[in-house]
């Protein structure tokens, strides 16, 4: 991969107008879809590219599209997650806010091949100047005519509805997002009916994050041979890797999927922020996945080495921890982070999620007691896989791994009766 | 109570929509951007509005934490609390926050100007420690030294005498 391909575009002035896009060669690849293929053709191509989704699950993209039924006599729906809030995720707000329309070419492209006549983008709520940027990029689409009847003089015609949630982490999950849509609350359905059968409005829907879209024209532009060859085998494309935490440059870097994570954190990153810091933990996917010690965290960042370092690529938000973070105030932080979004559906994560966060925090405050630490351990086993959405997993995994890998500190604030980095929140 | 302007947007929404309730949280929005926050007899004209019960419009309203149903301060504050902004002082902006507004979480101060919260990652965490005021972000609202670990907030200083 020779330079940025997805952050392309965002540098330059003027960067989220279709003008930039446009002299950079945008819209082509609507142009080629539309024009020189079928929507079978389409879906073809994105499934020999082995695009897979970049919202946390890696799902094949192309073959996603594929279970949305070519006929049907209800209407089929195209939607955009642009809900991101994982805690250390900020790459789809950097797309959308500075080169909105390399999305909104994805999402003609997919909606195209699904035989979507009305798409919808579901932005957070939080994130108003990305909503600023959608709304005047569709502005200029459907006065370009890119949207609405018959697009690009052929038979197509597209509405792009712009969304903007209200606060509430659930709607990111697909089913959520789609009940909220619907005007209600953020409740996860159960699963099946998956949504290409049974999705928004009770009609076949595909939903595909931020991220994933930005790839689509890409692969329509170039070609699925040239875009395989990018990155590793199964694992293929660029991809957006967010840097938060104890670096000396946090941001969004871009580099092909199976980057070192060393390479990210001590090049990209420029390494530890705080003078003969050492590496203690990283996260590398995002609060919801388990965490890494320093001497397990040397791997590539893509989807199945992660996996097969006993963590998740997830959302690619790498968050680092150097060695003067207390791990239990940290696991405190994310627990009250789920407590305070689970949706209250399901009694596992509803009160497991409440009763870890608890018991982490009277360890934290000096008055936990050795049982504790086993206990945490045992709550997190009993939301796992317990549950509607994978939510209360997202608390449970980091639970599990906090515990376990740094059990010495837990173990250490129940002894001392205070936490030994002087914690006092 | 709900202008006329507000209404028609409204009627638009409902008319572009597969379904007249999936315009209730871009309603909320429009009407919460107007008045402040989402009153009772508001409540119940969007019920009617939208052809569902009020209860249907409250569900919505005390699920998401977006929507005010009750009166702020002219200037919301969002302070992110979560732990990649956490690793980078947030904590401290808080408690500086809430010393020299004289207000706990959730509180207005008393002359109405801002009402301070906790919000969950606001996804700027490369720019921590960061807040929003009425939605508009503000990053970087704080300089805390790697080494000594103390915290300069000239940066927030500065924004909060802006927000007049």
């Amino acid at each position: 991969m020779s330079g940025p391909i997805l952050l392309a575009n965002v540098g330059r002035p003027d960067s989220a107008s279709l003008a930039a896009y446009r002299a950079a060669g945008g819209y082509e690849g609507v142009r080629r879809a539309l024009k020189d293929l079928q929507p079978a053709g389409v879906i073809d191509e994105v499934k020999k590219a082995g695009l897979r989704g970049r919202g946390g699950a890696g799902f094949p993209t192309g073959m996603k599209w594929g279970f949305v039924p070519a006929q049907s006599p209800k209407a089929r729906y195209f939607v955009c997650n642009a809900d991101e809030s994982e805690p250390g995720t900020f790459k789809d707000r950097l797309l959308m806010e500075r080169d909105p329309h390399q999305v909104l070419e994805g999402l003609i492209i997919g909606s195209y091949a699904i035989g979507a006549r009305d798409a919808f983008i579901y932005v957070r709520g939080e994130f108003a100047p990305a909503h600023r940027a959608l709304a005047l990029a569709i502005d200029e689409l459907r006065r370009d005519r890119l949207i609405g009847p018959k697009v690009l003089g052929t038979d197509y015609s597209l509405e792009i509805h712009l969304y903007k949630g209200a606060g509430a982490y659930i709607c990111g999950e697909e089913t959520a997002l789609m009940e909220s849509i619907e005007g209600k609350r953020g409740h996860p359905r159960l699963k099946p009916p998956f949504p290409a059968v049974e999705g928004l409005f009770g009609c076949p829907t595909n939903i595909n994050n931020v991220e994933t879209l930005a790839n689509v024209p890409h692969i329509l532009r170039r070609g699925a041979a040239w875009y395989a060859g990018i990155g590793r085998e199964k694992n293929t494309g660029p991809k957006l890797y967010c840097l938060s935490g104890h670096l000396k440059r946090p941001g969004v870097v871009e580099a092909p999927l199976g980057v070192r994570l060393h390479e990210l954190i001590f090049e990209h990153g420029g390494g530890l922020w705080r003078s003969g810091a050492r590496l203690k933990a990283v996260i590398p996917g995002g609060s919801s996945v388990p965490v890494l010690r320093a001497e397990e965290s040397d791997i590539l960042m893509d989807f199945d080495s992660v996996a097969r370092a006993g963590s998740l690529l997830g959302s690619a938000g790498v968050i680092v921890m150097d060695d003067r973070t207390c791990m239990v105030n940290a696991l405190l932080n994310i627990l009250k982070f789920y407590a305070h979004e689970s949706c209250g559906q399901c009694t596992p994560c509803r009160e497991g999620c409440h009763w870890m966060a608890k018991i982490v925090h009277r360890i934290e405050h000096g008055r936990g007691k050795e049982a504790d630490i086993d206990l945490i351990d045992n709550v997190a086993g009993n939301i796992m896989g317990k549950t509607i959405c994978p939510l209360g997993d997202a608390a449970a995994m980091p639970a599990q791994s906090f515990v376990r890998k740094f059990r010495d500190e837990f173990v250490d604030h129940v002894r001392r009766g205070a936490c030994p980095f002087g914690n006092t929140q | 109570m709900i202008r006329p302007e507000i209404e028609k947007q409204i009627d638009a929404l409902v008319a572009r929509l597969p379904r007249p309730q999936a315009a209730m949280l871009p309603a909320l929005h429009l009407i919460q951007d107007d008045l402040g926050h989402v009153p009772v007899p508001a409540r119940e004209w969007l019920a009617g509005k939208l052809g569902v019960s009020p209860a249907a419009v409250e569900a919505v309203l005390s699920f998401y934490t977006l929507y005010r149903r009750e009166p702020g301060g002219k200037y919301v504050l969002h302070v992110c609390s979560t732990l990649p902004c956490a690793l980078r002082g947030c904590e401290q902006v808080f408690e500086y926050l809430e010393k020299i507004l004289g207000v706990e979480a959730g509180g207005t101060t008393a002359d109405g100007r801002f009402t301070l919260k906790r919000a969950e990652c606001l996804g700027a965490c490369d720019q921590a420690p960061v807040l929003q005021a009425n939605g508009e972000f503000h990053e970087r609202i704080a300089e805390l030294n790697p080494e000594t670990g103390a915290v300069s907030f000239e940066r927030l200083e500065a924004i909060l005498e802006n927000l007049k």
